[in-house]
C-alpha cells in the first residue's frame, strides 16, 4: 500500500505515490536549479513539466496513480541536468572559468578605492575590502592615527587617495571584493601555520615559506598591500622627479645649444681668455663633438624624466645608437685634446739684452698705466696672456733685480713660447716684444708685452734688471704686480720692498731708506 | 583540451541546424522533434531539447502556437519565423561548405 499525493503539472492534476513524488520533486528542483541562471529558465521548466504531464497521461491509461518506476523511467527519458551540459554545453573557455574560480576564492584580490560606497575617497572601504575587515574598524584606525601622528593622517589618507586606483569596471570590483578572509579563515591559517612549524622541525624545506608567504596567506596580503602602496608612492614621487629631470635637462640643453651656435661667449663672458682659447682651439667639428658629449647625457636625463612622467619608452636600438654616438664623441674629443696638447709640445726661449745708459746713479723704477688691463678684465684665470681691445697681449711679466756681472746696467728680456715644433716655438718666443722708456732718471716699464703672432702658446716673459754695484733703484708702488722674488740682504718680502731705495752692494741688494 | 568540449560544440551547432530543418516544411511540437532527433541519435535525453527550443524562440528564429491535446496538457507547436527561414538558408549553405570541407580534408587515398 502506498500513500498518494496530488500534484498539478501544467494544469493537470495527477495522483502520484508519495515516494514517487519525492523523486519527482527532487528532479524538478534539480532542473530548476540548473536553469535558474538561464534566460527563459522558467519557460524551459514549464515546457519540461508539460512534457512530463504528457508522459504521465500516456501511462495513466491503464492505472490511476504514478509510481516510482514511472518517475524513474520518465527521468531517464528526460535526462539528468548534467547530461544537458554534455550535449549542449554553453560555450565558456576553461581559462575564463578558472579566472572566475580564482576570483571567487579571492586569489587575485587587489586594492582599489571603493567609490560606490565611500565616505570621503573610498580609501577605507577599499582597504576594508582588501583585508576583509569592517570598514568601521579601518576608519577608526585612520581617526586614531589623527591623534597619534596629527596632520600626517590626513596626508596619508590623501596619499592613499592619489595612489590607489578606484574600482571602475565590474572585473575590478570583483577583484576588489574577492573572498572573505574572515576570522575563521585567519584562525585556520594560523592553525595551519602552526602545524607547518611542527613539520618544519622535521624537514626544513620551502614548503614553510610557501605557506607562510604563499599567494593566499594573510601575511602575503599585508606585504602585497605595502608593496602596492610603496610602488604607488614611488610612482608619485617619480613623476615629480621626472618633471624636475625634464626642466633641469631642458635648461641645460638650451645652454648647450646657444653654446654650440653662438660660441662660448655666453658661458665665458667674464673670462675673455678662456673664450679666446676655446675659439682658437675648438673648431666647429670639435665643438660639435663637445656639444654631443655634454648634450647626450642631458637628453638621457630628459628622456628618463619623460619615462617617469609618461612612461614613454625608447626602443633599445635608439638607446644603443645614442650610446655609440656618445662614445664616438668621446673619441673625437680626446683626439682634439691630443691635437691641442701637441701645439704645446716644444718650448723655446728668446733672450734680448738691452743696455741702459744713464748718467745718474739712482733710477726710479715704475710702471705705466697700472691696472689698465686688469681693471677691465674680471679674471685672467691664471693666464699670463689675455685679449685686450682686439689684441692678444701678455700681462704676466715678472721682474727680478740681480747684481750685474760687470759695470753694465742691463735689462734682460727672456721670452718663452711653445709650439708643435722647435722652430714654431721659437717663432712664438721671438714674437714677444716689451717696451720701456727712460726719461732722465725714470725707468718706466710698459704694463704689457706684445704678441706679434697673436696666438697663445703659453708665452711668458721674465725680466731681469742687472744692476752694477753702488747703483741705487727706487721701487715705486706701481711695481706691485711686476716684481717677483727679488733677493735682498734683509730677506724682505716683495711687497715690503716697495717705496724704498735699494742699493746694490757686494752682498746684494740692500735697503738704504728702511728704518731698522 | 577536453574531447567533450569539442564534441558538444560540434553537436550544438548541428542540433540547432537540424531542429530548424525539421521545422522547415511543417510545424511540429517538441515530441515530434525529439522523436526525429532520437532516431538520428543526435540527442539521448529529451530534456536537452527544451532549453534549445526556448533559446531559438528567444532569438526570434522560432515562434509557436498553443494547441489543445486530447492526451494531456496543451502543446506548443513550433514553426520558423521569417528570420528563422533566412537563418536556415544561410545554415544550409554553411553546412554544405563544411560537409565538403570535411569530406575533402578527411578523405584518404583508399577512399578515392
Amino acid at each position: 500500500m502506498n500513500k498518494t499525493v496530488n500534484v498539478n503539472l501544467a494544469g493537470i492534476v495527477f495522483h502520484i505515490d508519495e515516494n514517487a513524488f519525492e523523486t519527482l520533486n527532487n528532479y524538478l528542483n534539480a532542473l530548476k536549479n540548473h536553469f535558474k541562471n538561464e534566460e527563459g529558465g522558467d519557460e524551459i521548466l514549464k515546457d519540461i513539466e508539460g512534457r512530463i504531464a504528457e508522459l504521465f497521461t500516456e501511462r495513466l491509461d491503464k492505472k490511476e496513480a504514478i509510481s516510482l518506476t514511472d518517475i524513474n523511467e520518465i527521468t531517464t527519458i528526460m535526462g539528468d541536468p548534467s547530461q544537458y551540459d554534455d550535449e549542449i554545453e554553453q560555450e565558456q573557455s576553461q581559462e575564463s572559468q578558472d579566472k572566475e574560480e580564482d576570483l571567487r576564492k579571492g586569489k587575485r584580490r587587489k586594492v582599489f578605492r571603493d567609490e560606490e560606497d565611500r565616505m570621503i575617497g573610498g580609501v577605507c572601504r577599499g582597504m576594508a575590502h582588501y583585508f576583509d575587515i569592517n570598514v568601521l574598524f579601518c576608519r577608526i584606525i585612520f581617526i586614531g592615527m589623527l591623534f597619534l601622528i596629527g596632520p600626517g593622517a590626513p596626508f596619508l589618507y590623501i596619499m592613499f587617495w592619489i595612489v590607489l586606483p578606484s574600482a571602475k569596471t565590474t572585473a575590478e570590483k570583483l577583484e576588489m571584493k574577492g573572498e572573505r578572509v574572515n576570522i575563521n579563515n585567519i584562525e585556520k591559517n594560523i592553525k595551519k601555520e602552526l602545524n607547518i612549524i611542527e613539520d618544519k622541525i622535521r624537514d626544513f624545506d620551502r614548503k614553510f615559506t610557501k605557506e607562510m608567504f604563499g599567494a593566499n596567506s594573510f601575511f602575503r596580503k599585508i606585504v602585497d598591500f605595502f608593496i602596492r602602496v610603496i610602488k604607488g608612492v614611488f610612482k608619485f614621487a617619480g613623476s615629480f622627479f621626472g618633471i624636475f629631470c625634464i626642466l633641469f635637462g631642458g635648461i641645460l640643453l638650451l645652454l648647450i645649444f646657444s653654446f654650440a651656435f653662438s660660441g662660448a661667449e655666453i658661458l665665458f663672458h667674464n673670462y675673455p681668455m678662456v673664450d679666446h682659447v676655446f675659439n682658437d682651439f675648438f673648431n666647429n667639428k670639435s665643438a660639435t663633438w663637445l656639444s654631443l658629449f655634454i648634450g647626450i647625457p642631458i637628453v638621457a636625463v630628459i628622456l628618463f624624466g619623460l619615462r617617469l612622467v609618461k612612461n614613454t619608452k625608447i626602443h633599445m636600438n635608439y638607446k644603443i645608437g645614442i650610446f655609440v654616438l656618445w662614445i664616438t664623441s668621446i673619441f673625437f674629443l680626446l683626439n682634439s685634446v691630443k691635437d691641442i696638447s701637441l701645439e704645446f709640445k716644444e718650448e723655446a726661449k728668446n733672450t734680448i739684452i738691452e743696455n741702459i745708459i744713464t748718467e745718474s746713479d739712482t733710477l726710479y723704477l715704475s710702471m705705466n698705466d697700472v691696472n689698465r688691463v686688469l681693471d677691465n678684465i674680471f679674471d685672467t684665470k691664471g693666464f699670463k696672456v689675455t685679449p685686450f681691445e682686439d689684441n692678444l697681449i701678455g700681462i704676466g711679466m715678472e721682474l727680478d733685480i740681480v747684481k750685474s756681472k760687470n759695470d753694465n746696467f742691463n735689462l734682460i728680456k727672456e721670452a718663452t713660447g711653445r709650439g708643435k715644433e722647435k722652430h714654431l716655438a721659437k717663432e712664438m718666443a721671438e714674437g714677444i716684444g716689451f717696451e720701456f722708456t727712460l726719461e732722465n732718471d725714470n725707468l718706466i716699464f710698459d704694463d704689457f708685452f706684445t704678441i706679434a703672432t697673436q696666438k697663445w702658446r703659453m708665452q711668458e716673459l721674465d725680466l731681469t734688471l742687472e744692476l752694477p754695484i753702488d747703483m741705487v733703484v727706487f721701487l715705486d708702488h706701481s711695481l706691485e704686480d711686476l716684481i717677483y722674488d727679488i733677493k735682498n740682504v734683509h730677506n724682505m718680502w716683495d711687497y715690503d720692498m716697495l717705496g724704498h731705495y735699494w742699493k746694490m752692494e757686494k752682498e746684494g741688494l740692500s735697503c738704504i731708506s728702511c728704518e731698522d | 583540451m577536453k574531447i567533450e568540449n569539442t564534441q558538444s560544440q560540434m553537436r550544438k551547432g548541428i542540433l540547432e541546424y537540424c531542429i530548424l530543418s525539421i521545422l522547415k516544411n511543417s510545424e511540429a511540437y517538441p515530441s515530434d522533434i525529439i522523436e526525429k532527433l532520437k532516431k538520428a541519435k543526435l540527442i539521448v535525453v529529451e530534456g536537452t531539447l527544451y532549453p534549445l527550443l526556448t533559446r531559438l524562440k528567444n532569438a526570434e528564429l522560432l515562434q509557436y502556437r498553443w494547441e489543445e491535446s486530447s492526451a494531456g496538457p496543451p502543446r506548443k507547436y513550433y514553426s520558423l519565423t521569417k528570420k528563422g527561414i533566412t537563418f536556415l538558408i544561410e545554415l544550409d549553405s554553411t553546412w554544405k561548405d563544411l560537409a565538403k570541407a570535411v569530406r575533402l580534408t578527411t578523405k584518404t587515398k583508399k577512399d578515392e
